[in-house]
Formats: structure tokens, sequence, C-alpha cells
């Protein structure tokens, strides 16, 4: 039986492109108003044990091989439109309007994400309306994950599963049916509180963590 | 005389090797042996050591093994013990009996976090969780798709990978449902936490250093016994000789799953000596690495205390080896120093070895040969002494009828008979002093000179024998010169003895003189010694004529020495004298410019003076 080889120095990397490392990675965080809502002046205080929860688990999963840290945009951002331009239509898919509409405006009104000093950058949107949506280089997550006693329990799953989306995994469930693929956190975990999910062997190996 | 001195220059060289010889054959005897035997030694304790480490590895995994597999049989076999017979042939798990099952499947094992069953189309019937309860029905999934379900469906036990989690590790389990008639009519699933085994494997410890590691077919660890690591540091799970252990064994029939006992550097980077061991029928891995340091202390001790042992005895056998070798060569030295006396005419002077072999055989041969060389030599100072006794009468009576014949007859006796007879009479003259001589020398050797020392007023005896021989001086016309030393002391001397000894030097120092030569006599006090030089400005001697002086019937042979009258015995005589008398004596010569001649008495102590 051949035994594949494991020797050699392999750096955690995005799906499908080893070049983008995820050694270290920068996550910014923002608050985000539509400009007809009213913001939430308690999620500085909520977000930051979700956040290190996140980390804690971003740790074990790569086995200490990477490292996933936080900066907080500590100024609330009201968005230039209201609500009903930023959902768009389609909602019930974890509102991909909104992640587009805030994307472009944040990147137009702070700059694009950084990427030049060897981290991997990405940008937590909490927004103030529905959704929950990650891709590319930005997760948008609705502000309710930790307003509602019934989502808190695993907002910070559901925000490391929109984050495992920026890395390039892929949904372990059916959009169909909603049937779990997988019982990891891109799967049915992401449902479970963080403390009791994972990364499956697949994930890992996608993710080229040893 | 000069052979003697070559004996000695080769001694010290011939002393020395045959001792070192004998010690360089006992080092060799006996550090052979010992180096040898701690060569073995330091093998046997190694192999030994080598074993009782395979052993206590092989020991503790076989252990851990079992707790392992009591653990699995405790949790996983619970959830397939349930296999439900009173379920018949009905294709569905009655509600009822649903809870009830699964109550009693938590109650069984602490480590089952919460069981699921399954209909057979992979449906979410009803979940248990241990600490949330009984999920709603609007939580329960379609299990359908998920990997464990569809194994378990197919009828095989799933075993998941173990799943790293905050709360801790764990796997999850599925197994097929079956009726009495061995259809399977669902699925029953459970989580169950690895903590308390991780905590029995964090037990397992070999020596101070070594450590259990438990992992699975995919080559993640799942607990280990390694102490001082941060679970959450360490890059558990990624150790490649594992991995390939553990994947050279995956999927492997469960009796050709292979053990492995071998050395190898760990993750950790230290040479460990490691013992792997598939479990039987779970798809995990127990080995334990033991650093070879701490592994191997054991016989690196021993190894160590083995090295000082053989240095020191190393050591003591060579102090050994020479005293023995001195022991060995000692009497054959003695033995040397007995032969040697005995060339030098010193037949008494005998040692008795007692070391009761051939070497004390040697000395006692030698001892007779001593003895009988002994009586040889007494058997010829016999004979010279009894032949110039008995010559000496006939040599006395022809001296006095040759003096009288020429006295008495002198006008009558025609020319010529007159010169023959004057012939006669030197020739008697020399034979009679040869066999005063002899007897002399006779008496000397046999110990029968006779002395008796008593305060000697030197200057005086000098004096008077000077006087004495005035006549042969001046004959050769010498200018004798004797120089006065006040207040000289008394020697202790043999009357007779010291006047013949006198005699002699001053008739040889005109005997040898030149004429109208000197002879210079004069004292001197050294150390306690009255000292009497008599110099003469005669012919004198090459160095290797001084050596040979004193021997007996030495004559320096030269043209000069010819014509001069001697029987080669009188300085022979004047040593054997002067020593007896507890004096020293010498001479400092140059050929062709005269010979001086000094010996030395004691000073006589002051009331033998007074007596
Ligand atoms: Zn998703």
């Amino acid at each position: 039986m051949p035994v594949p080889s494991v020797e050699g120095v392999s750096r955690p990397h995005v799906v499908d492109d080893s070049s983008i490392g995820l050694d270290r990675i920068r996550l910014v965080v923002v608050y985000f108003v539509p400009a007809d809502v009213i913001p939430w002046e308690g999620w500085r205080e909520r977000i930051v044990p979700a956040l290190q929860e996140m980390e804690a688990f971003h740790r074990l999963q790569f086995r200490g091989s990477s490292e996933l840290v936080h900066e907080i945009y500590t100024e609330t951002i009201v968005g230039e439109r209201d609500s009903a331009f930023y959902d768009g239509s389609d909602t019930a898919r974890g509102n991909p309007h909104a992640w587009e509409a805030v994307r472009e405006e944040l990147n137009r009104r702070l700059g694009a994400l950084r990427q030049d000093d060897g981290a991997f950058d990405a940008r937590l949107v909490l927004f103030e309306g529905v959704g929950a949506v990650g891709g590319v280089d930005q997760i948008l997550v609705s502000s309710g994950y930790l307003q509602s006693p019934v989502e808190m329990p695993r907002a910070s799953a559901v925000f490391y599963h929109e984050l495992g989306h920026v890395f390039g995994l892929k949904d372990a469930y059916t959009y169909e049916h909603g049937a779990p693929l997988d019982e990891d956190i891109m799967g049915l975990g992401r449902n479970r509180p963080i403390g009791q999910t994972y990364l499956s062997e697949k994930a890992k190996k996608e993710l080229g963590i040893r | 005389m000069t052979e003697q001195v070559k004996q000695t220059e080769q001694k010290p060289k011939k002393r020395g090797t045959l001792r070192t010889k004998v010690a360089a054959w006992f080092l060799f005897v006996s550090v052979i042996p010992i180096i040898a035997m701690s060569y073995i030694v330091v093998l046997l304790v190694n192999l030994a050591n080598e074993r009782l480490v395979e052993e206590l590895e092989t020991q503790l995994v076989r252990q851990k093994s079992r707790e392992v597999e009591k653990f699995f049989e405790e949790t996983a076999g619970v959830l397939e013990v349930r296999v439900p017979l009173e379920i018949g042939d009905v294709t569905i798990v009655p509600e009822n009996q649903r809870r009830l099952l699964m109550e009693e499947t938590l109650r069984e094992s602490k480590a089952i976090r919460s069981v699921s069953l399954y209909d057979v189309n992979g449906q979410e019937l009803d979940r248990l969780d241990r600490e949330v309860g009984f999920a709603n029905d609007r939580d329960l999934i379609d299990g359908s798709q998920l990997e464990k379900i569809i194994a378990a469906q197919e009828g095989r036990s799933y075993f998941s990978p173990v799943r790293q989690t905050l709360e801790g590790a764990y796997i999850s389990i599925a197994q097929p449902l079956k009726n009495s008639t061995d259809t399977t009519v669902g699925v029953l699933s459970g989580d169950i936490a690895l903590t308390t085994l991780r905590r029995d494997i964090s037990y397992g410890t070999l020596g101070s250093k070594g450590y259990i590691l438990f992992f699975s077919d995919d080559g993640n660890i799942i607990a280990h016994s390694r102490s001082a690591l941060d679970e959450s540091a360490i890059r558990i799970g990624s150790i490649p000789y594992l991995a390939q252990f553990a994947q050279a064994n995956a999927g492997a029939a469960s009796s050709e799953r292979v053990a492995s006992f071998t050395q190898y550097a760990s993750a950790w980077g230290e040479r460990v000596v490691g013992y792997a061991e598939p479990l039987r029928n779970l798809p995990f891995v127990i080995a334990a690495e033991w650093p070879v340091d701490d592994a191997f202390r054991l016989s690196r001790e021993i190894q160590t205390q083995a090295l000082v042992f053989s240095l020191v005895v190393l050591v003591a056998v060579l102090l050994i080896s020479f005293l023995v070798a001195r022991r060995v060569t000692q009497p054959i030295r003695i033995l040397r120093e007995e032969a040697k006396r005995i060339g030098q005419g010193k037949f008494d002077d005998t040692i008795d070895i007692k070391t009761n072999d051939e070497i004390q055989e040697l000395d006692e041969e030698l001892h007779d040969m001593a003895e009988a060389l002994k009586q040889l030599q007494q058997l010829r100072e016999e004979f010279v002494f009894i032949a110039a006794h008995e010559l000496r009468s006939p040599v006395t009576a022809i001296k006095g009828y040759i003096s009288m014949i020429l006295e008495e007859f002198t006008d009558t006796l025609p020319g010529d008979t007159r010169h023959m007879l004057e012939q006669v009479q030197r020739a008697n003259q020399h034979l009679v002093q040869l066999v005063q001589d002899l007897l002399e020398v006779a008496r000397s050797d046999a110990g029968r000179m006779k002395l008796e020392v008593s305060p000697q007023d030197l200057a005086a005896m000098a004096k008077t024998v000077i006087s004495d021989l005035k006549p042969l001086w001046e004959e050769k016309k010498l200018v004798m010169t004797y120089q006065e030393y006040p207040g000289l002391p008394s020697a202790l001397a043999d009357a007779d003895k010291l006047r013949e000894v006198l005699v002699n030097l001053v008739s040889n120092a005109t005997k040898y003189n030149r004429d109208a030569g000197t002879i210079t006599v004069w004292h001197e006090v050294v150390d306690k010694t009255v000292v009497t030089h008599v110099a003469d400005s005669g012919i004198g001697m090459a160095p290797e004529e001084v050596e040979k002086l004193f021997q007996k019937f030495y004559r320096a042979e030269n043209t000069d020495t010819r014509k001069v009258q001697g029987t080669g015995l009188g300085l022979f005589i004047v040593k054997q004298i002067i020593e007896k008398m507890g004096g020293q004596i010498r001479v400092s010569s140059e050929r062709g410019k005269g010979s001086t001649f000094s010996f030395a008495l004691p000073i006589a102590p002051l009331e033998a003076k007074s007596n």
C-alpha cells in the first residue's frame, strides 16, 4: 500500500489555491446599519466573546498552524441607503444582495482590505438586518445572532461557518431539503454551539491542515 | 677490572627487560580477560536493557489497548447490544420502545453524550442528548446523506474520525439496528466523548520520560501522555511516522495488523525507542515512545560502572604485576650479586634464597661452587706458603755461605771465581727477597698477617727509614728532602709493618728514579688521617699502568723498568698492609715525570697516644 507523503512543509491555505496562505488571518469587524434603522449600541460587548470563541475554535481545528485575530472598527457605520436597498428580494438564502451592496459601499468608503503584509484579511460585517453569508473576503451576518437568546448559542458557529466560505469551503448540506452531508461546522454543526462542533477531515485536507 | 666495569654497565638494561617482560606477560594474561569480560557484560546489559524496554513498552501498550478496547466495548458495544429482538419482523421500531432504548443506552455508559435513532430511510426519529434531553421534532434531521448512516444502513459498524471540539474530542459511532430476521430496521448512532479515555491514556508513563500516543488510523492523535504539552499548542495529529504506520495498517484485517518496535526520531526531535501496536477490532493504534537517553539510562550507568571498575582493576593489576615481577626477579638479582662476589674472590658472603624452587637449587649450587673455589684457593695459598717457607732455609743458608766465602777467602779467590760468586750472591739475594715477599703474600691471603696497631710517630719512623736507606739513594746521587710537619699527630699502625711500607715506598722511589733525581717525603693531616707522601722524579707511569700497579706480580713492563730488580709483590703487600691497618693508598703519576705515592692512616685517639 503506497504511503501518502506527509513530509515537507505545508502551510494552511485557501481551498484550491495553496499560494494564498492562511497562517495568519486578520478579521476586520465593522457594524453596519442601514440609514433607516436605529443602531444597536450593545454590539461591541457582544461581538468580542463570539470572536474569542471563533479564534479558539480556529486554533484547535488548524492544530495551531494558523492564527485568527480581529480588529474592531469601533464606530458604527451608517449605510448610505435604507434597508430595502440592501435586502434585495431573497433574504431567505442568506441575503447575498446585502453582502454585495454592503461590500461595494464599504470598499468605497473605507478602502479595500489590505492584503500586503502577509496576513489574510477578511471583513466581518455585523449587519443590522437579516443575513448570514460569506465569500471572497467578507462575511455578512445579522446582528440578530448576538441579540436573540435562541440564536446566541450558535452565533459564533454560524460566523465561523461563513468564514469557512471565505476560505473556500462549500456548504455540507443540500439546498433542496437541507439534509446535512456532514456533521461538521460546514454542515449540521453550524447549528450547534461552536464548542461542540469541528472541522471535518475532508475540510482540513482541503485547507492544507496537516 | 675493566670486565667488571662492563658488567655494571649492562646490569640496569638486563634487569629492566626481565622485569618488564614479566610485568607485560602478567598484564597480558590478566587484562585481556578483564577487557573481554567488561565487553561481554556491557553487551549483555545492553541486550537485557533493550529487552526490558521492549517488554515494558509492550506491556504498557497492551494494557492501554485493553483499556481502550474495554472503553469501546462499554460504549460502542452498548449501541451494538441494543439490537431489539422483541421488535420481531417489524421494519420500524415502535415509538414506545424508542425512548426506553435510548434512555437505557445513555445509562449504560457515561461516555455516550447523545444517541440518535434513524429509520431505514435515514430520517432521524428521535435524539436524546445527555444535557439537553429529547430533541424537538423540528430539530430532527434527514441523515440519509451522512456517511455514518449510509454505512450503518449497509450493515456496517461505523467509527467516525476523532472530532476535536473545544469541549473535548469525541467520535461518532453508528450501528445498524436489526430485527430477528437480520433485516436492518434502522440505525442507532451515538456520540462518544473520549475524555475519560484520554485521561486514562495520559496516566501511562515509562521511566521518567516515556509516554503513550493514542491515535487513529488516519494518523490523528487522540490522546497522549507526553507531559508538559499544551494540547492546543501542539499540532496533534500531524506526526508523519505515526500516519505512515497507521496507513500501513488501515484497512488491514485485524489479524494482519502488525506491531513495530524500532528506534527513530520522534515528532519532538528526540531519539526514541518506540513500540506501536494496532488495536484488534478498532481503527486505532497505541504507541509507546521512550527517549533513548532515559530508556537506556540503566545500561549506560552499568557501562560507566564497568568502565570505572575495569580501570580500577587495570591500575591494580598494573601495580601487582610490577610487584610480582620484582618478586620474581629479586632472587635472580641476588644470584647475580653472589656470582659477582664469587668472581671477586669473596666466597664467604653468601645469602640463602628461600624460594623453594629451581632458583633456590641454583643458589645452593652456587654456594657449593663457592665452597669448592674457596678450598681450591686455600689449597693454593697453602702450597705457596709451604713452598716459600721450605725455600727460605736453603736460600738463607746459601746467602750465609756465599757471604762467608766472599769475606773469608776474599784474598785467595781468583778474580773470575769471585766475580761469579758475586753474581750468585746477587741472584740469591733476589731469591731471598722473593721468598720473603711470597711468604708475606701467602700470610696476607690466608689472613695470617699479624698486626698490632698502636700510636706511631710517623715523622721519626720516616726519618729513620730515610737514613737507613741512605747508601741506596746516595749511590744514585739523589737529593732527598724530608719536610717536617710541626705537631704531626700520631697515627694508628703496626710499627714493623709501617716500617716495611715506608722502606718499600722509599726504596721504590730510589730504584725507579733517574740519576741525580729527587725524592721528597712530607706529611699532611686530612680528615682525621695522617697522609704521608713519597714523591720521586723518576720514570713515572702511564694511567693504564697505574691501574694495575697494586695487583699481585704486576710490574710495569718497559725499557726503564727492565733494568730494575723487583718481585712485583711489593706494592701488593703495601696495599694489603695499609688497608688492614684501616688506611688507604693511592698513586698519582705521569710518564717521564715521576710518581707520588700517598698513604693515609687514621690519627690515633688521644688516650691511646698517652698510653
Ligand atoms: Zn453556508
